[in-house]
């Protein structure tokens, strides 16, 4: 097992995975930016290395500054948290080239995957249900029509290097689709230098269900069951999120994590992973790509399987073999955890910087607090917004639900504004409480609600 | 200690030619330094735990006249993280520098990177010693800066 083990993240990610080393007796190195010297992870690591100016460029996305980091404080091994470097193939390249362990997959598991089509072949390829679509590239517009005969419509046209939502067109009906294929082909061609597209058929009404799994380094891969992550803000950033999914079926639980586990053996996985899917309304599911890291939402998992996955991503790096068999893995209860911004709901989500005066944090039974805020802590205006996660965990949804408002009435921050209130609206909402979200949830149930 | 050993403590910087002094007992730990950009002092340290020394108090009670005479100074702080290296010879206590002039260099990831200094003035100070490991911003040298004749 590594002795000391060096956290390139920041925020309340980088005090999850401080926390786990700690109870595995491993000690740890914080690396901050200038903006970050009076931050909570910075405190309850064992060291701590100023990696540079605020911007992320020049701090947790600097490579150089972050493996020298690693390397004058004697770090074997690199966890590179969520967001910032944890899916950038060259960084986990350079910490073996430097002799330091990352805490992720290999560099060439991660360039197969970031890859939007050719992930979706690979996928294809290993029986994994992928979005009925044409298969690789279009070449010519009568190709386009039989598919569109066969398939139906409404369908949409993608670019083949696009990604986060750009570079998609919805095509309504057979007279717009030559006309469709023409605008998608110049506006792929400008904005990602490549002209390639194919077409997908049109999941109306998505539900975004995701399965946790687990890979060792011989070959062992399980999976920690399924969230629901359809509550999207606009930007599709999840709000809140839970585990088990609702309305699945037994049989369809157990294919959805059947899949995702053949999908992570197909490409040669290792370490936590989590493959997000599309779930129709007949309860079909297709592939929708591939998260190679840890995730915001790994705690709803823990909270109904027990498993610590930081501490098993950990264990998975030191070259430990899976300590469980999928038959040990037992789901119990139901988990809902919400993410609380630093944003201003009524206006447009704007993030909000600033001193927070004062933090009353929820409490009690089932309840889990992830945060690195604290009363006079300055929220930076350099990075993401959120503040703390609150999870909480009941025997039932319904219980869970219950037990989330409550936690959220107790819950005040003072001095930025916040999404606590709209939080609130979710639960509250009539649809949300009976299980009926889709990815546009936010935008049909809550924001039309508030024009009306 | 006590408010009177804290005032025989500012007055002994103050007379002398020190910019700093720590003192550490147990864990405790007391840092007086003059800055000299301000002419000032400023103490560092747990203050609370002096007997009857409020924050306010302590601060008046550091609170020295500013120099009549304006020199100034410019700290060379680390551009990079790495292991600090001395050049060959080196550049030392009391050495003249030029704007542009190479001080030392900061290895990183088997690449030795120079750090530049961007002022003429004279080395008063190394705050780091030789393939000591040095963190973003570290203050490396203190420089006191040549005064421009024109002004």
């Amino acid at each position: 097992m590594f002795e000391k083990i060096l956290i390139a993240n920041r925020g309340e990610i980088a005090v999850r995975i401080i926390r786990a080393c700690r109870e595995m007796r491993i000690r740890t190195v914080a690396v901050h930016s200038t903006a970050d010297a009076d931050s909570l992870h910075v405190r309850l690591a064992d060291e701590s290395v100023c990696i540079g100016s605020p911007a992320p460029k020049d701090s947790y996305l600097h490579m150089p500054n972050i493996i020298s980091a690693a390397r004058i404080t004697g770090a074997e091994a690199i966890h590179p948290g969520i967001g910032f470097l944890s899916e950038r193939a060259n960084f986990a390249e350079a910490c073996e080239m430097c002799g330091l362990k990352f805490i992720g997959p290999s560099a060439a598991v991660m360039d197969r995957m970031n890859n939007k089509s050719s992930a979706r072949e690979t996928m294809r390829a290993a029986g994994v249900p992928v979005v009925p679509g044409t298969e690789g590239m279009i070449s010519d517009d009568q190709e386009a029509l039989r598919f569109a005969r066969k398939t139906g419509f409404p369908l949409l046209i993608k670019a083949a290097h696009g990604g986060g939502g750009r570079g998609i067109r919805l095509v309504q009906n057979e007279d717009e689709l030559p006309r469709q294929l023409d605008m998608a082909r110049t506006e792929a061609a400008s904005a990602f230098g490549s002209a390639e597209v194919y077409m997908e058929r049109f999941v109306e009404e998505p539900r975004h269900v995701e399965v946790q799994i687990l890979a060792d380094e011989h070959g062992h891969v399980v999976h920690l069951g399924e969230r629901e992550c359809s509550v999207q803000n606009l930007r599709h950033q999840k709000l809140l999120e839970e585990a088990p999914a609702v309305q699945l079926t037994p049989q369809q639980r157990s294919r959805i994590g059947d899949a995702a586990v053949k999908a992570a053996k197909a490409i040669g996985y290792v370490n936590a992973g989590t493959i997000e899917f599309l779930v129709d309304s007949h309860g079909d599911f297709y592939f929708m790509e591939m998260n190679k890291r840890l995730q915001v939402e790994h705690c709803v998992t823990e909270m109904v399987t027990g498993v610590d996955l930081v501490k098993e991503q950990i264990r998975i790096a030191a070259g430990e073999r899976l300590g469980f068999s999928q038959k040990e893995i037992r789901t119990n209860g139901h988990a809902i955890e919400c993410r609380i911004n630093a944003e201003d709901p009524a206006k447009g989500f704007i993030p909000s910087a600033g001193r927070i005066t004062r933090v009353v944090l929820p409490g009690g039974y089932g309840v889990r607090i992830d945060t690195h805020i604290y009363a006079g802590y300055e929220v930076p205006p350099f990075y993401d917004p959120l503040l703390a996660k609150v999870i909480v965990w009941d025997k039932d949804r319904q219980g869970a639900i219950l037990r989330m408002q409550r936690c959220l009435a107790e819950m005040e921050i003072d001095g930025v504004k916040t999404n606590i209130g709209f939080q609130k609206r979710i639960l509250s909402n009539a649809f949300y409480r009976r299980g009926e979200v889709s990815t546009d949830f936010i935008q049909r149930r809550i924001l039309s609600d508030a024009k009306a | 200690m006590n408010l009177d050993e804290l005032q025989s403590l500012v007055d002994m910087v103050q007379n002398s030619q020190l910019r700093e002094i720590t003192l550490k007992q147990g864990d405790r730990r007391l840092t007086i330094r003059r800055d000299p950009l301000r002419g000032t002092m400023q103490t560092v340290g747990d203050i609370e735990s002096l007997s009857d020394a409020s924050m306010s108090g302590s601060q008046d009670l550091v609170a020295i006249e500013p120099d009549s005479q304006t020199v100034s100074y410019h700290d060379v702080t680390a551009p990079y993280v790495g292991i600090f290296c001395h050049l060959r010879p080196m550049v030392g206590m009391g050495s003249r520098i030029t704007n542009g002039q190479t001080l030392c260099t900061i290895q990183s990831m088997d690449i030795h990177n120079e750090v530049v200094v961007d002022v003429d003035g004279q080395v008063i100070d190394i705050h780091v010693d030789d393939n000591q490991p040095v963190e973003f911003g570290q203050i490396l040298y203190s420089i006191e800066v040549n005064s421009s004749p024109d002004v």
